[in-house]
């Protein structure tokens, strides 16, 4: 017995010539976004270090010409700016510190079904969008020695004498962390909020079962839940820390001397002081360089947690 | 059958349209670019009508006024330099006309001006106020054309004098009785003085009074920093003084100029070194003591009586393509009627001389200003203008105020960092 097979094949429909051959197509697909990242990062990127290695003091020289590395032989021996470098690392480091420790209790609280939880979470993000120059006003009249209620805190406390904070270059420097980090908690807050909610409540059951308490419960559940999270985002905020200008100009103008001066300032004034572009420019640099590597090491102590 | 009356239809229109352009006269229009710094409605509107009055008199001309505040005048410009973008026209604080002039950036107006003189019967240089003319004639040529003039005077209430003992109609004369006054004023949560020590304008624009009343120079006959003498040393101890006996503000290290003089406004200070501004912020606040306040010359220093000189021009940049045009502009909204109007409107002494002698100014409180204007000098004086004083007025003079007031250094230590730092930006 045989079996005629009656299955019969459509007939293939005549291929459509393509404008763009196949293999063509995936580069096709991404390159308006490979175009995109090119000219908003490569462009300027490479614009920069052309620039930095350019002899440009426009009091001196009015366009730039080829200088080879004497930005960065400058840079070397530039002691202030070092020291600026030095606070940013604080700085930056400080203002993670105190995004974490204010924004997990809050995001841990505000992980809660309620009327209250939902709209303190719409509120919580006030910080994070009032612009810099809103925050600094008003903050240094928090500040200020005659009216600022905290200024009255800090000095019932004993943190502050009779003139503001700010004019002591250490407590200057420190408030200024703290409120850097205090902006940016909201920031951190929502994202830690959403690791909070995608954790299975099975892993608390569980967890419970095996007779854990609330702080064990805390630690061996939900810290490692959420750690990823505070990591990667706490990176970014590194990132955006570091790169910072706004606050300390407004609040202090990098003083009292240079106690808050950070690379962001000292670029500034660079270019818009010095009229000094292209030794700017390496200093952006140096920044980028630096940064890199930081933030390989951070991604690195991700992966092997 | 269309098609034929859409042809028609084209052919009307195009002899229609060719009828009315050979009817227009052709107009070429140039267009200036200029920024003004100002956000205050009553100085825009005061350009806008000079604008208008200016366009009247050159039809063929038109200018586009951009608003770009103070604050972030000099990063636009910076920017604009190095990128391209630069306007035709712009003000410029007195200060950095040498430092743009230096770059490059700007073109001389010599040539405009004779042409202006010739056509008008007017003698430029002899309306510029002396202390400008350093500023603005740099290697004998004409960068800039006033429109601004500053000076600050002292504001003092006579109330808070009678109240603490002193002669209401003796104001201090000098920076020791200054601060000796401002010691005696210090009561009754009013400050003596509103007297600024923080990395602001602000306080270069009063210590400057100081230092040369003492006869110090910032660059000496070397072409290097001159403040390492005694004189600078005694003009920085008087100064800082009255923040370490408390006769100012507590928060004088770390406050703005604008807070100062709110300061004075709500009745915190009782003296303050200000310019003709404040009287009309006074009589707009309908301060309850205007009729006690005072105004006398600036405190002098052992050697003589020097102002703060500030004021703005307009200058001409050169990258601009309409240059005639431009510099047309830049004389009409510096002489005249244009600049009377606008500086009555603005409430700023004029740049002219004869205008700031005659009607408005010669009302108070402006006469005192006028007259202190003879003694107002530049932060360099007796030197020359230096494209650096844009750096060394912000990060050098104020950082070593600073550093004094608060005791992070002795007078001598910061007097020797503060001559390291200017001989240092004075060599690049």
């Amino acid at each position: 017995m045989t079996f005629e097979t009656t299955t019969r094949l459509a007939p293939a429909r005549p291929r459509r010539r393509s404008i763009v051959p196949d293999f063509l197509l995936p580069y096709g697909m991404i390159g308006p976004a490979v175009f995109v990242a090119f000219a908003i990062a490569i462009v300027p990127l490479t614009y920069a270090f052309w620039l930095s290695l350019q002899d440009w003091y426009m009091l001196r020289r009015p366009t730039p010409t080829f200088g080879g590395l004497i930005n960065y032989k400058q840079l070397l021996q530039d002691g202030p700016l070092w020291a600026a470098f030095g606070r940013t690392w604080i700085w930056t480091i400080g203002t993670v510190f105190v995004e974490l420790v204010l924004a997990l209790p809050i995001a841990l609280l505000l992980n809660r079904e309620s009327a209250v939880a939902r709209a303190a979470s719409a509120l919580i993000l006030l910080p994070w969008v009032t612009p810099f120059i809103v925050l600094g006003f008003g903050w240094r009249f928090l500040l200020d020695s005659d009216v600022g209620p905290i200024h009255a805190f800090l000095h019932a406390i004993g943190l502050a004498g009779d003139s503001s904070i700010l004019n002591d270059p250490v407590g200057a420097f420190a408030i200024i962390i703290f409120i850097s980090g205090w902006k940016g908690t909201p920031f951190l807050v929502i994202a830690l909020l959403a690791a909070l909610k995608s954790i299975p409540e099975e892993l608390y059951e569980a967890a419970e079962v095996d007779g854990a308490g609330p702080v064990s419960r805390f630690v061996h559940v939900t810290l490692p839940e959420i750690w990823n999270t505070a990591i990667t985002v706490g990176l970014v905020l590194g990132i955006l820390a570091f790169y910072s200008f706004d606050l300390p100009w407004i609040m202090t103008k990098g003083g009292p001397q240079d106690a808050t001066t950070i690379v962001g300032i000292a670029m500034y004034k660079a270019v818009f002081l010095d009229l000094r572009p292209a030794y700017a420019a390496a200093i952006s640099i140096v920044m980028l360089v630096l940064l890199f590597i930081a933030s390989l090491f951070v991604l690195k102590l991700r992966r092997r947690n | 059958m269309r098609i034929k009356a859409l042809l028609a239809a084209t052919a009307l229109a195009t002899s229609v349209m060719a009828a009315g352009l050979a009817s227009t006269p052709a107009l070429a229009e140039t267009n200036v670019t200029f920024w003004q710094f100002s956000t205050r409605d009553a100085d825009i509107a005061a350009w806008n009508e000079a604008i208008a009055a200016f366009e009247k008199v050159n039809p063929d001309i038109k200018i586009n006024m951009e608003i770009v505040p103070w604050s972030e005048q000099q990063q636009r410009l910076v920017s604009a330099l190095s990128a391209g973008g630069l306007p035709d026209v712009s003000m410029l604080g007195n200060n950095v006309v040498a430092q743009f002039q230096a770059a490059g950036a700007l073109a001389p107006l010599d040539d405009y001006i004779a042409a202006y003189d010739k056509e008008t019967g007017t003698d430029f240089a002899a309306e510029v106020w002396p202390g400008d003319k350093g500023y603005y004639n740099l290697a004998g040529k004409w960068w800039a054309s006033p429109v601004n003039v500053e000076t600050r005077a002292l504001y003092y209430r006579k109330d808070l004098f009678k109240a603490a003992g002193l002669d209401p109609d003796k104001p201090p004369q000098t920076w020791a009785e200054f601060a000796k006054d401002a010691k005696t004023l210090t009561r009754d949560g009013v400050y003596g003085a509103g007297l600024s020590m923080s990395l602001d304008y602000f306080t270069v624009q009063n210590f400057m009074s100081a230092y040369l009343g003492y006869g110090a120079r910032m660059i000496g006959d070397d072409g290097k920093c001159g403040f390492d003498t005694p004189e600078f040393k005694v003009a920085l101890d008087t100064y800082v003084s009255v923040y370490k006996e408390k006769a100012t503000h507590p928060d004088a290290p770390t406050m703005n100029g604008d807070t100062f003089r709110k300061g004075f406004r709500d009745g915190k200070f009782a003296m303050i070194l200000s310019d003709p501004g404040l009287y009309k912020d006074l009589q707009n606040d309908k301060a309850p003591f205007l009729n006690d306040v005072g105004i006398a010359f600036v405190p002098a220093g052992e050697k003589n009586r020097s102002g703060f000189l500030g004021g703005w021009p307009l200058v001409l940049w050169d990258a601009s393509e309409n240059k005639d045009a431009a510099a047309k502009w830049i004389l009409f909204a510096t002489h005249g009627e244009a600049l009377k109007n606008l500086a009555m409107k603005g409430g700023f002494i004029p740049g002219s001389v004869s205008l700031a002698k005659g009607a408005p100014w010669t009302e108070f409180p402006y006469p005192l200003f006028v007259e202190q204007l003879k003694d107002a000098k530049p932060y360099q004086y007796p030197g020359e203008a230096i494209p650096q004083m844009g750096q060394l007025e912000v990060d050098t003079i104020q950082k070593a105020v600073q550093a004094v007031a608060l005791g992070q250094q002795s007078t001598d230590q910061a007097t020797a960092q503060l001559c390291t730092t200017i001989n240092e930006v004075l060599a690049r």
